[in-house]
């Protein structure tokens, strides 16, 4: 018998909200056309997109034109990153981020380093917070670009977003400021141009939509290069046909999630309570990477030194599904550098676990995972 | 270049006496399977094989892997008369500054010219049109090879090395422990050449190890699996043996005591399959488990006969057969395979049965085999 799928890797990917595979699946079956296109089926797709966008603009008070759509988040990273960087002036050599950003943050600046750029990393806290004197102290007139992400998809850490906005703001130094929020965005309180804040990047299957469609949001007045050319679509920012039904995808699960984003909050809260106390009685040892604030949906805890991948089958051999640190480096036999960069040792690395949580995870689904983790305990304890 | 076909020669079946006709005849079945999608036909010539078609880089490709073929020639065919051999072979032959010769073979006793006089007529008239070629009898470059035969004369310039070997099922079944290292493919293959159909067993260590490295062991299995025509993969779940081991005997008997296990269940195995012997990748001395003593201590697991074909080769040797094989770039993908994980600190090097016999009466390893046994899972590739 195959057991009921308990899932704890939400954010890695979540599973699509019913109400949106419904939609999508209907969506699929009828016919539709090129967004672009002259005849009424592609005039149909297109009023699907503008609907979608319309949605997003006023969720962050920005007109529609500011609303640009993307196959990812990793996309809409790149988007900001690059595309600003292209258009910035020669005097302004000097990005600052975190040594705890996404990849897809950290791989697109080391490329900008090769290109005379400096990156400049802000000192992070063992909670994983960005120190924000040390923001104050390096910034100057030469710093083109801040990136920052909302939530740490490691271990949950919240940064002070709209302080770290502010801040910049009131230095004067005209210096773009992108939030990778990707997984804050219909978690967490969020904000756009009242926090100062210049490229805002989302991403649809983090909420229960489908994979395969993100956004960033933009300032009106900041100037972006694109990365692909061609039809000119998005603005021009972003050419290629636009994904209609992922974005359609994205648009309802995020109606969903923002409307319920203060109750999910709440339950989320009590689960993620309900685990690490419940951890917190095992005969064995187990640390809480996850600092006590921060976002409820991830937990983040080593197991004494087993290693985090045998743990992970192990729990999966019970139903119960898992990342071992972050998913995308689990493949990569390397040490998560969130967890390095927050002083973990070694052994705390590869016996680290992440369970993340959604608002669709049950009581009943902690307490398995509560009940499973003992025995697979006292299986590796030699 | 219109070719006629591959021109298949197999030198040492010919060898075989009276079984040469079941050699030749698995072989070109052998052939015949392989290049099943591809419309060819396969004559029997006097000691050679025909695979009639036209010039295929694939079919070229597949017959390159099919044990027993010693080499291979693209021909063309001209009817078996003089000036028209001597035509055909003034437009195959290039005008280029290299050595030079003809090697005529007379199949057809009743063609009025011996090998060596075509030899010489043939070479009389290429030469005068293609000045930039010497005469070198010992060492060319370039040769021009005739069969004369009653029906047709071929004529070939290139003859390229096969993989030699015997036809896949001239032997005996065989089953071979593979392990997703470098090593246990290479055994295998090394049995197929010999004419072995060979049937693979894998201990899969989950959940110690990753649904990666089963995948890993399956791509090895399906690329060797283009050597012979069909393979069989028995997957045997060992992370439980291996914890029992772990939690009750001394480390440093470990692996030993894994792989008396291993060829315990891989004995009953090829018992149900009617495979008559065991195939490892072990070479005296390359790591601890693998020394004389506890090949020795190891083997008495069993008594079914073990093969080892690569006992005596350096790693360096075994990394050059895998990549001339192509298992190489699968065997060093990064996922752990069973032996890597609770390998002892200290191995044991020159155990004695009796320490083994000692440490096995703490598991209750009869219940393990049969415990593993009965979850068997068998993969047609």
């Amino acid at each position: 018998m195959t057991k009921k799928i308990r899932y704890f890797d939400n954010a890695a990917t979540t599973f699509c909200a019913p109400k949106v595979a419904e939609a999508l699946a209907e969506f699929f079956k009828t016919p539709h056309g090129n967004p672009s296109g002259a005849h009424h089926l592609a005039f149909e797709s297109s009023q699907i997109l503008k609907q979608s966008r319309a949605f997003f603009s006023s969720q962050f008070k920005v007109k529609p034109e500011q609303v640009v759509f993307t196959a990812s988040g990793t996309e809409a990273n790149n988007l900001a990153l690059s595309g600003v960087l292209q258009t910035v002036s020669k005097e302004k050599n000097i990005i600052l981020t975190t040594p705890i950003e996404h990849s897809s943050v950290l791989k697109t600046l080391e490329v900008w380093s090769k290109k005379g750029f400096e990156v400049g990393f802000l000192h992070v806290n063992r909670e994983g917070q960005v120190d924000l004197e040390d923001l104050a102290q390096k910034l100057s007139s030469k710093v083109a670009l801040v990136s920052v992400m909302a939530v740490n998809n490691e271990i949950g850490t919240i940064q002070p977003t709209q302080e770290i906005g502010m801040l910049l703001k009131n230095s004067g130094y005209s210096t773009a400021f992108h939030v990778d929020a990707v997984q804050a965005f219909g978690k967490v309180p969020l904000e756009f141009g009242s926090w100062g804040i210049h490229f805002l990047t989302i991403s649809s299957h983090k909420i229960h939509g489908p994979i395969g469609a993100g956004a960033l949001i933009l300032d009106s007045k900041i100037k972006l290069e694109p990365l692909l050319w061609g039809g000119g679509q998005e603005h021009g920012l972003r050419s290629g046909t636009e994904s209609v039904g992922m974005i359609y995808g994205f648009y309802l699960a995020a109606q969903e999630i923002l409307q319920n984003q203060n109750k999910n909050h709440e339950t989320v809260l009590a689960l993620k309570q309900k685990f690490i106390e419940g951890v917190q009685k095992f005969p064995f040892d187990v640390k809480l990477n996850t600092p006590l604030q921060s976002s409820p949906y991830i937990l983040n805890l080593s197991f004494g030194g087993y290693e985090s991948e045998v743990l992970l089958r192990m729990l999966e051999e019970e139903g119960i599904f898992v990342s071992p640190g972050a998913s995308c480096n689990a493949k990569k036999r390397k040490p998560s550098h969130v967890l390095k960069s927050i002083g973990c040792t070694d052994d705390e690395v590869f016996s680290a676990l992440r369970f993340s949580f959604s608002p669709y995870t049950t009581e009943e689904d902690v307490d398995e995972a509560l009940k499973a983790l003992p025995p697979i305990l006292s299986r590796l304890q030699k | 270049m219109k070719i006629g076909g591959y021109l298949i020669r197999y030198d040492e079946l010919a060898l075989k006496g009276k079984n040469r006709f079941l050699f030749e005849k698995q072989l070109r079945n052998n052939i015949k399977e392989k290049l099943k999608e591809v419309s060819v036909t396969i004559d029997y010539l006097w000691g050679r094989l025909l695979v009639r078609c036209e010039e295929n880089p694939e079919v070229r490709g597949r017959l390159l892997k099919v044990f027993g073929i010693s080499s291979l020639s693209p021909i063309v065919e001209v009817p078996s008369d003089l000036p028209l051999i001597q035509k055909e072979a003034l437009s195959l032959v290039p005008n280029r500054s290299s050595t030079f010769r003809v090697t005529s073979r007379r199949v057809d006793k009743k063609f009025p010219l011996t090998s060596q006089a075509v030899n010489i007529e043939v070479a009389n008239f290429v030469l005068p049109h293609r000045p930039l070629l010497n005469i070198d009898l010992n060492h060319p470059e370039l040769e021009l090879g005739i069969e004369i035969r009653e029906e047709k004369t071929f004529l070939f310039l290139e003859k390229e090395k096969a993989l030699g070997g015997l036809p896949v099922g001239t032997g005996g079944k065989v089953l071979a422990l593979l392990s997703g290292g470098i090593d246990s493919p290479v055994a295998a293959w090394m049995m197929m050449k010999r004419g072995c159909p060979v049937e693979f067993i894998h201990f899969y260590s989950y959940p110690y190890t990753s649904e990666q490295s089963k995948e890993k062991v399956l791509d090895l299995v399906r690329h060797l699996s283009s050597y012979q025509n069909k393979s069989f993969l028995h997957v045997i779940a060992f992370g439980k043996i291996q914890e029992e081991i772990q939690k009750h005997c001394d480390e440093r008997y470990r692996t030993l005591l894994y792989r008396r296990m291993m060829q315990r269940i891989a004995t009953e195995v090829a018992h149900d399959r009617k495979a008559r012997a065991l195939v490892t990748g072990e070479s005296v001395g390359q790591v601890a488990s693998q020394t004389v003593e506890n090949i020795s201590a190891v083997q008495t697991a069993t008594d079914i006969c073990i093969l080892r074909p690569l006992v005596g080769f350096n790693k360096q040797e075994t990394i050059e057969w895998a990549q001339k094989i192509g298992t190489y770039e699968i065997s060093i993908r990064p996922f752990e395979d069973c032996c890597t994980l609770f390998q002892p600190q200290a191995p044991a090097t020159k155990a004695r049965l009796l320490d083994l016999l000692g440490q096995e009466e703490r598991v209750a390893y009869k219940e393990l085999v049969q415990g593993a046994l009965s979850h068997i899972e068998t993969l047609s590739i």
